[in-house]
């Protein structure tokens, strides 16, 4: 009965669609380019996650305002949301800002998958922005000494001591994970030695891409293509973040696009505590690329 | 929610699994009046495990110092104090959660774990002057040794999302599992003991693994191996209705009831098992280790251990070696731990032999200091 009451809901929701707007280019990291201003911007309303606990009970993203591009290679979503605090690190306590959007990978008579992460045989494709990856691309990992500058540590194994900067500085300083260089040192690194593909200490994109087919079971595609890029609009309090991802792939796991498809939307806010399924979302609205049959 | 017997509680209870207990739980028992607070467990497993970047402030073992002490700050008061606010001390973190969470928890804040130390080896109260003179004083402190409980129905596990935590059928070791984690830190806020720690550079959360390599090979962890005062033994358990009167751990939890869980209210079935410190005032303890009859029990029992052949001979077994000690029986000298296949892993004398050695020895010529 649950499922059924799920794919009502987009119906009730009224008739939104977003309809994305053939251009050559598409500016890929430049949110404010005036090229977005040829995509209508849809608001569309989101609800906060109160089916599978954890669930999210102060829901503080009622909105977000989508614009779509589209060009030979490419589908570009601008995703406008208004979010009062700027949360970027991950400490013990704190989570940051993020966005997720959804495309589905398996259809059926036309119809997509749940839109909670899909279903067993209803795959979807989810591209996830964070905050604190953006700071990873633009200023380097966010490590430990990001996060507590003053802290001390007398040693870690593998890693030459005493830790001098590059200046010799004296007290020395504990080295940072950038500066780690003997692949022994990351042995004790578990998530790392583990494998977890979420785990990266190097980062080019602020985006990643998954595939699930239902609750708890996000993970991440082995082939990365999907690009993006966030501002944090201070005067505005607004964040403005792209996602893109490739029209059409060779990646079993990725949407394919024609002219129309559905795209679906989460929001987290970090300063809220919001993560996982603790999340404010928007099901599925269609998704029309201008022009294509 | 599924309903599940916790035999700690002696009842059934609401649990997001299936009652599955595994083949055999890994268990320990510490004897809290012989802690020194010495931190070589601390140190023993820091070094092991979590020597790592984004692994600084973690102490998957630490000991602190009750009733001032607690790390990370004030889990155990803060916990109490939700449950009491809510009207919830009947209930079970799984109970009182509601609709919408798995478990009631928080989440610390990062500063909660800047002071490992805090209130160490300080007293309840002032000692009087002069009391120090006149026989025992009224004060009292003791430190309490923390791992991570590897509960039979761990807060942690349940409050995950995505399932990657679980606990190991042929062990019943608890583990997050480092490939599959997202850091979520739903865990971190579930467990009421507070023992899922984040890793701030890999953004996901670890825990003690029981140091499962060693056990594998028949081997007690290393907090149990360094321990300097030998109050600690880890062994495996048997269903508690069935049992095992020559395991030492069922013969010191089940069958003589000398070791208690910690909060056992809270429904995790901790798998630590505490031999009460006896100096302390009861009302204290009644609330840490299960009710008053629970701890009259036990200290009774340990107060008479002396006289208690059996008993005694299982408490030496404590430090006696880093094998794991699956049988054991006593005669009129010693206490014989045995292993799985039936080895004699340790052989502890009741009495130490005792062997005087003359002040002035003639052949290397020395004065001898220390002449037993
Ligand atoms: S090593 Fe043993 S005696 Fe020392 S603090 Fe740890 S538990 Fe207590
Ligand atoms: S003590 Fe905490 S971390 Fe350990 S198994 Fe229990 S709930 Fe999980």
């Amino acid at each position: 009965m649950r499922a059924g009451l799920l794919f009502l809901l987009p119906g009730l929701l009224g008739a939104q669609e977003i309809v994305a707007r053939y251009v050559p280019e598409i500016p890929f990291r430049d949110p404010v380019n005036k090229v977005w201003k040829q995509a209508k911007s849809v608001e569309i309303n989101l609800l906060p996650q109160t089916v599978v606990p954890p669930h999210l009970l102060e829901q503080t993203v009622k909105t977000i305002r989508v614009r779509a591009l589209y060009n030979d290679l490419w589908v570009a979503l601008l995703l406008e949301w208004k979010d009062d605090t700027r949360d970027v690190y991950t400490l013990p306590d704190g989570f940051p800002d993020q966005v997720a959007v959804q495309f589905p990978v398996d259809m059926v008579n036309g119809a997509p998958p749940s839109f909670m992460m899909g279903n067993p045989g209803g795959r979807v494709h989810i591209v996830q922005w964070k905050a604190l990856w953006q700071e990873d691309v633009e200023k380097g990992y966010v490590s430990q000494r990001k996060l507590f500058p003053n802290m001390w540590v007398d040693q870690y194994w593998f890693v030459d001591a005493p830790y001098r900067g590059p200046r010799r500085e004296v007290p020395p300083y504990p080295p940072d994970i950038t500066e780690f260089k003997d692949p022994r040192a990351f042995e004790w690194i578990p998530g790392y030695a583990a494998h977890n593909p979420d785990v990266s200490f190097s980062r080019e994109e602020p985006v990643r891409e998954y595939t699930a087919e239902g609750f708890g079971t996000l993970s991440p595609q082995q082939i990365q293509e999907a690009r993006g890029w966030g501002v944090y609009n201070e005067k505005r309090r607004v964040w403005q973040v792209i996602i893109a991802v490739p029209r059409v792939s060779e990646d079993a796991q990725n949407a394919n696009f024609g002219g129309r498809s559905f795209v679906s939307f989460a929001v987290w806010n970090g300063s809220q505590g919001n993560r996982g399924s603790r999340k404010a979302y928007a099901p599925w609205v269609p998704l029309i690329l201008e022009g294509l049959p | 929610m599924a309903k599940v017997y916790n035999w700690q509680l002696d009842r059934k209870m609401d649990y997001i699994y299936e009652e599955r207990r595994p083949r055999r739980q890994v268990a320990w028992v510490f004897d809290i009046n012989k802690c020194i607070a010495c931190q070589t467990c601390t140190v023993a497993c820091k070094t092991t495990w979590t020597s790592g970047p984004g692994q600084e402030y973690m102490l998957w073992n630490n000991v602190e110092t009750k009733p001032y002490g607690s790390y990370p700050l004030k889990w155990d008061l803060t916990i109490l104090k939700m449950r009491k606010q809510l009207k919830a001390e009947h209930k079970t973190i799984f109970e009182a959660a509601g609709m919408s969470e798995r478990a009631l928890g928080y989440l610390p804040e990062s500063d909660d774990y800047m002071y490992p130390n805090i209130g160490e080896d300080e007293c309840a109260g002032i000692v009087e002057k002069g009391a120090f003179f006149s026989g025992i004083h009224q004060v009292w402190m003791f430190y309490l040794a923390r791992i991570c409980n590897h509960c039979t129905y761990p807060a942690c596990l349940a409050a995950c999302p995505r399932q990657a935590i679980y606990k190991r059928p042929e062990d019943g070791i608890v583990l997050v599992d480092q490939s599959r984690c997202r850091g979520y830190r739903e865990c971190v806020k579930a467990c009421p003991y507070k023992k899922v720690f984040f890793n701030v550079v890999t953004r996901i959360s670890e825990k003690c693994i029981a140091c499962y390599p060693l056990i594998e090979r028949g081997e007690q962890p290393r907090c149990v191996q360094t321990c300097i005062g030998k109050i600690r033994l880890q062994g495996f358990i048997n269903r508690p209705d069935r049992p095992d009167p020559e395991n030492p751990m069922d013969y010191l939890i089940f069958i003589r009831k000398v070791a208690l869980p910690l909060y056992p209210q809270f429904g995790l079935e901790p798998n630590v098992y505490y031999i009460p410190p006896i100096h302390v005032p009861r009302k204290f303890l009644y609330q840490m280790f299960g009710g008053k009859d629970a701890v009259e029990h036990a200290i009774a029992t340990y107060q008479k251990a002396r006289e208690d052949r059996k008993l005694l001979g299982a408490m030496l077994l404590f430090g006696a070696t880093e094998k794991i000690v699956h049988r054991f029986r006593v005669d009129d000298r010693y206490a014989y731990g045995y292993d799985e296949e039936g080895n004699e892993v340790c052989r502890v004398p009741f009495e130490e032999p005792i062997h005087f050695r003359p002040l002035f020895d003639r052949e290397r010529r020395v004065y001898r200091l220390n002449i037993t």
